[in-house]
């Protein structure tokens, strides 16, 4: 469940005693902090996750299944004006998949792939294992690395997607080997959070983070009001629940 | 009669090497691969100790050809032959082929096996055959010798025999066949042999150095980082294991 601005903001006047007071306004003081604060937690999902230590699907309400059918190049574009959400990581691409419905029309394929939120995910068929630029250059000569299709034995095949390249086009592309060109694909990926707007906004994060989004917007508060004790004591929870964390 | 097939045992594999070392590299396709050979290990194994039918494979209506030019390596104008039409077990005298043989009468009743049946031999015991008229290779008499895939026929030189039946000992071949869910044709008592002998590569493979592979723990903090060779976790079992088979 996410987290409501509101309930954030009424944390911090609570431990800066300022309950009913106009001393903090949302504009100028809270929708800055809280902004920052979003970002910064960003940041620290980046560091946690590539160090292996939380899986992505903690983020379960930025956690996300949509469908593209690939491009003629086998590839998918992220375009974020089109699906609505920033890409923040993919998770997992899927191939071969059974959908919703179960034969949804599929044109010609194109230079660029096609979002279908039309179709829904029902089965995710074979998952695409991410490799590098360097290693998938070695699946026509080695059929045992991943996106080779050497053996022709579909149950054999390992399908395998690189991150993101431009190929000349202005659109990023995932490519994914051996060719699904034309056909459906499902990209489970986590979506960037929004930074909110209004004070009746939500921070997409799990409510269970909430201690410590409240301490680092106070932080940034400090920050902002010179405030020595405040920034000393909001450093020392963050710190704490960032240890735990990771 | 369900035999286990590849797709269990491979599948079976995969997931308990993961399960020990979910960061390793290990493809199913490999493991498929080694289980291939230690089925086939196994299976000849059987095949050399016991006589059982369920280990041969019968192809009855194997074309007769003959070349029409010489080629080299190994294909000589004149010479009749068949092409072995699948993989076989590489047995001492060519055990691999368990028969070959031929019906001399047109829509006879009998099964192909009942009729001529070819003898094993070689290019060059072959010779001596000719010298002797009780063994000369004849349509009566007909000899096989193997080369390669090649398998040529003497004694049917002069009459037309068409196809040739042929029973053979094959391997088990999953990439080509490339079908996952066919039986595993072996004795299910030696499924745990295979079972056993892929893990002992997985066991091996995963020996590599941890440092190179990602396994979740931190070494960022230098007091954190192993200052002593790092063993593998297998290291004890592997130097306990008896070097019985």
């Amino acid at each position: 469940m996410p987290i409501l601005c509101q309930t954030i903001v009424d944390r911090c006047l609570s431990a800066l005693d300022a309950e009913g007071s106009d001393r903090y306004v949302w504009d100028r003081d809270f929708l800055p902090a809280i902004s920052n604060t979003n970002e910064w937690m960003v940041s620290l999902f980046n560091s946690v996750f590539s160090a292996k230590k939380l899986s992505e699907e903690s983020l379960g309400e930025l956690k996300k299944i949509r469908l593209w059918q690939a491009n003629m190049y086998s590839g998918f574009n992220f375009d974020s004006l089109v699906v609505g959400d920033e890409l923040w990581s993919v998770l997992a691409i899927y191939v071969k998949n059974a959908t919703v419905p179960s034969s949804p029309t599929l044109p010609s394929a194109i230079s660029t792939s096609v979002f279908r939120s039309d179709v829904r995910l029902l089965d995710p068929g074979k998952s695409c294992k991410r490799t590098t630029d360097e290693k998938v250059a070695e699946k026509n000569r080695n059929p045992f690395v991943e996106g080779s299709d050497i053996f022709g034995c579909e149950d054999l095949i390992e399908y395998a997607y690189v991150n993101s390249t431009v190929f000349g086009a202005t659109l990023a592309e995932y490519p994914i080997y051996p060719s699904v060109a034309g056909e459906l694909i499902a990209v489970s990926y986590l979506a960037k959070p929004t930074s909110p707007i209004n004070i009746g906004d939500s921070l997409n994060f799990p409510e269970t983070l909430t201690d410590m989004i409240v301490d680092k917007t106070l932080n940034y508060l400090a920050y902002k009001q010179g405030d020595a004790p405040l920034l000393s004591i909001s450093d020392r929870s963050i710190n704490q629940l960032t240890v735990l964390m990771t | 009669m369900a035999y286990t097939t590849i797709r269990i045992l491979a599948g079976d594999l995969h997931k308990s090497l993961k399960q020990t070392f979910d960061d390793a590299d290990i493809s199913f396709s490999q493991v498929v691969h080694w289980a291939q050979f230690f089925v086939n290990k196994y299976v000849q194994r059987s095949i050399q100790s016991i006589d059982s039918g369920l280990y041969l494979s019968i192809f009855p209506d194997v074309p007769v050809q003959e070349f029409v030019a010489n080629v080299q390596p190994n294909e000589v104008k004149g010479r009749k032959y068949i092409l072995l039409p699948d993989s076989i077990h590489d047995l001492d005298d060519d055990g691999g082929i368990k028969y070959i043989s031929y019906s001399d009468k047109e829509g006879a009743c009998a099964p192909g096996f009942t009729g001529k049946r070819f003898t094993r031999t070689t290019p060059t015991k072959a010779r001596r055959l000719y010298m002797n008229v009780y063994e000369v290779p004849s349509p009566q008499n007909p000899y096989f010798y193997r080369v390669r895939n090649n398998t040529y026929l003497l004694g049917i030189e002069e009459i037309n025999v068409k196809y040739v039946e042929v029973g053979l000992y094959t391997t088990f071949d999953p990439f080509s066949a490339c079908d996952l869910d066919a039986e595993l044709w072996m004795d299910e008592a030696q499924i745990a042999y295979v079972f056993k002998s892929v893990v002992d590569i997985g066991r091996f493979i995963m020996l590599i150095p941890s440092d190179t592979l990602n396994e979740g723990s931190n070494t960022e903090n230098a007091a954190e980082t192993p200052s002593q060779r790092l063993v593998g976790l297998n290291a004890e079992a592997n130097q306990e294991q008896p070097q019985s088979e």
